[in-house]
């Protein structure tokens, strides 16, 4: 077989391997964890269909709580994350490598590990209440606000913003890099100021970029498991905390599992879809390059 | 003046929390309410750097995620290569949908439902099932970067390479490697860190019997032990960092 550049079916078998590679790990996986979730392949006991484990998902006492506070955390850092992170690549056009070499360092970090660093900076005996204490602002650990293990979950979303600002950063600068300061000079010949010029110009061409990166980090603190697991309180508990409960532990409550699991990938994947539609809408706007 | 203000806040940012990692691992007993640590102690990292757990563990999440960017360079070169020239990428786009998913869909699902299955063909717990599980997940990752790679390539180096003759491992290894070589850099660097980064997969799939570095740490820092958990920590996130310098230092300098 000759590599000719025009011959189409070489050049789709040359995409195979890679689709294969996530249709069998991943999307394999996928489909044996919704069988799962529907009584499929039980650990014990006969398999037979039925919507047993979403009704016991359904009518447990956790779920509804668990299922705020994983909306809460991750749509709070996506905004969080999103605004800073704009803010900084508006600001920062023009710097070169320090910025960016800057903004690299945490995304080396694991997830886990910024977890930890939250911890160790916020907890009420940690850097900062440390610090608050020498400068007199407090004068006993326990009045340090609460902030990691506590129920709302603003250590999470402290990690996660840690973490995702410097990726939305790097996801960003190189679309506002692509906005010449001439457009600026032609603007203002058309009697536009900063403000109109950042709201008609810098925002449309942003905010496609901005969309979707901010989907990602959505979708990514949506399902993840580590920053709840260091900085979540027991009760209750990020959808992903207690799908890893429910896994290991007893093995009939893994159908639960599997149903939980499935809810943390059907929310993103409708929100995805939902972005889509507005971004067709606003494609025939004229938003975007 | 705010731009100062901002490099400040920014630096103390990304920094303090990394420089308090480092002080905890060293500080040994820290009371409240001592902003500085009294002294400086080594115990912890002697503890870790001389515990065969800890290298054994290095050993097993460095070569998984080697491993994995190696399987992933073997996909994903001849993937990018078709979407970005030529019809294909355009004729077909659920095909480059369907490469970024794992970007998207996290959490447990996969996993979960492989798990069953490594259990009936009695590949759970073991080395493979982790690698085969991290190995869609880092995929995106070298993906992105090597299409980025060969949408500015264009076909013409190539062409000329064949009407001289040029075979294809030759066109290969002598015209794209060297001229795409930041993008394999970058390409591989991303998913060195992605797969080495990843803690449930080899927690959940290993089942005790394939431990890396984070799952070695944990149960310090669950126990309270702060100066040895922190110094996994430090040595996890090294880890990422060397392996990120590396693999694309390698690259480039491989095909100079």
């Amino acid at each position: 077989m000759k590599l000719h550049a025009n011959n189409e079916t070489v050049r789709i078998l040359k995409v195979v391997p890679a689709l294969a590679v996530i249709v069998l790990f991943f999307g394999g996986g996928i489909v044996f964890a919704v069988v799962q979730s529907f009584g499929g392949f039980a650990v014990e006991g006969p398999s037979r269909w039925t919507w047993e484990a979403y009704e016991a998902v359904w009518e447990t006492a956790w779920f509804l709580p668990s299922l705020a506070v994983s909306l809460r955390t991750s749509v709070l850092a996506t905004l969080f994350s999103a605004f800073i992170a704009a803010g900084l690549a508006l600001m920062t056009v023009r710097a070169g490598r320090f910025w960016r070499g800057m903004m690299a360092i945490p995304l080396g970090v694991p997830h886990l590990v910024a977890a930890v660093l939250i911890v160790l900076l916020w907890q009420q005996s940690g850097g900062l209440a440390r610090l608050a204490y020498a400068l007199g602002w407090i004068d006993a650990w326990q009045a340090f606000p609460i902030v990691t293990n506590e129920s709302f979950g603003w250590g999470i979303i402290l990690a996660y913003v840690w973490k995702e600002v410097p990726f939305l950063y790097l996801f960003l600068l190189p679309v506002l890099q692509r906005i010449r300061a001439e457009w600026y000079d032609v603007a203002q010949l058309c009697a536009a100021t900063k403000w109109t010029y950042g709201r008609t110009v810098v925002l449309p061409l942003m905010m496609p970029s901005l969309a979707v990166g901010s989907f990602i980090v959505f979708a990514y603190t949506f399902g993840a498991f580590e920053v709840p697991y260091v900085l979540g309180v027991t009760y209750p508990a990020s959808l992903a905390v207690v799908a890893y409960d429910l896994y290991t532990g007893d093995w009939s409550l893994r159908p639960q599992a599997m149903v939980v699991a499935c809810i943390q990938a059907t929310v993103p994947l409708l929100v995805g879809l939902l972005l889509i539609r507005l971004f067709r809408r606003s494609r025939q706007q004229g938003i975007g390059w | 003046m705010v731009s100062v203000l901002v490099r400040i806040v920014l630096l103390c940012g990304v920094l303090v929390p990394l420089g308090l990692l480092v002080a905890v691992s060293g500080a040994g007993i820290w009371r409240w309410p001592q902003l500085l640590a009294p002294q400086w102690s080594w115990d912890a990292w002697t503890y870790v750097l001389f515990s065969p757990d800890t290298w054994q563990a290095v050993w097993t999440g460095g070569s998984i995620a080697l491993v994995v960017t190696v399987l992933n360079l073997l996909v994903c070169w001849p993937a990018a290569d078709a979407l970005t020239r030529g019809k294909v990428g355009r004729d077909y786009p659920w095909m480059e949908a369907l490469l970024y998913v794992p970007i998207v869909v996290t959490g447990f699902l996969p996993l979960m439902g492989l798990h069953r299955l490594f259990i009936r063909f009695d590949l759970a717990d073991s080395y493979i099932a982790v690698v085969l599980v991290t190995w869609p997940v880092a995929l995106p990752y070298m993906l992105r970067p090597l299409m980025a790679g060969f949408a500015t390539f264009g076909v013409a180096w190539e062409e000329q390479g064949r009407m001289l003759g040029a075979k294809s491992w030759q066109s290969a290894s002598y015209i794209v490697l060297p001229q795409l070589a930041p993008s394999i850099a970058m390409g591989c660097g991303l998913s060195m860190v992605v797969a080495w980064s990843q803690h449930i997969i080899p927690f959940l799939l290993g089942g005790g019997q394939v431990r890396t570095v984070s799952m070695v740490m944990m149960p310090f820092l669950v126990g309270g032990e702060w100066g040895i958990g922190a110094s996994y920590a430090v040595l996890y996130t090294a880890g990422a960092c060397v392996l990120f310098w590396v693999s694309g230092a390698w690259v480039r300098k491989g095909w100079k």
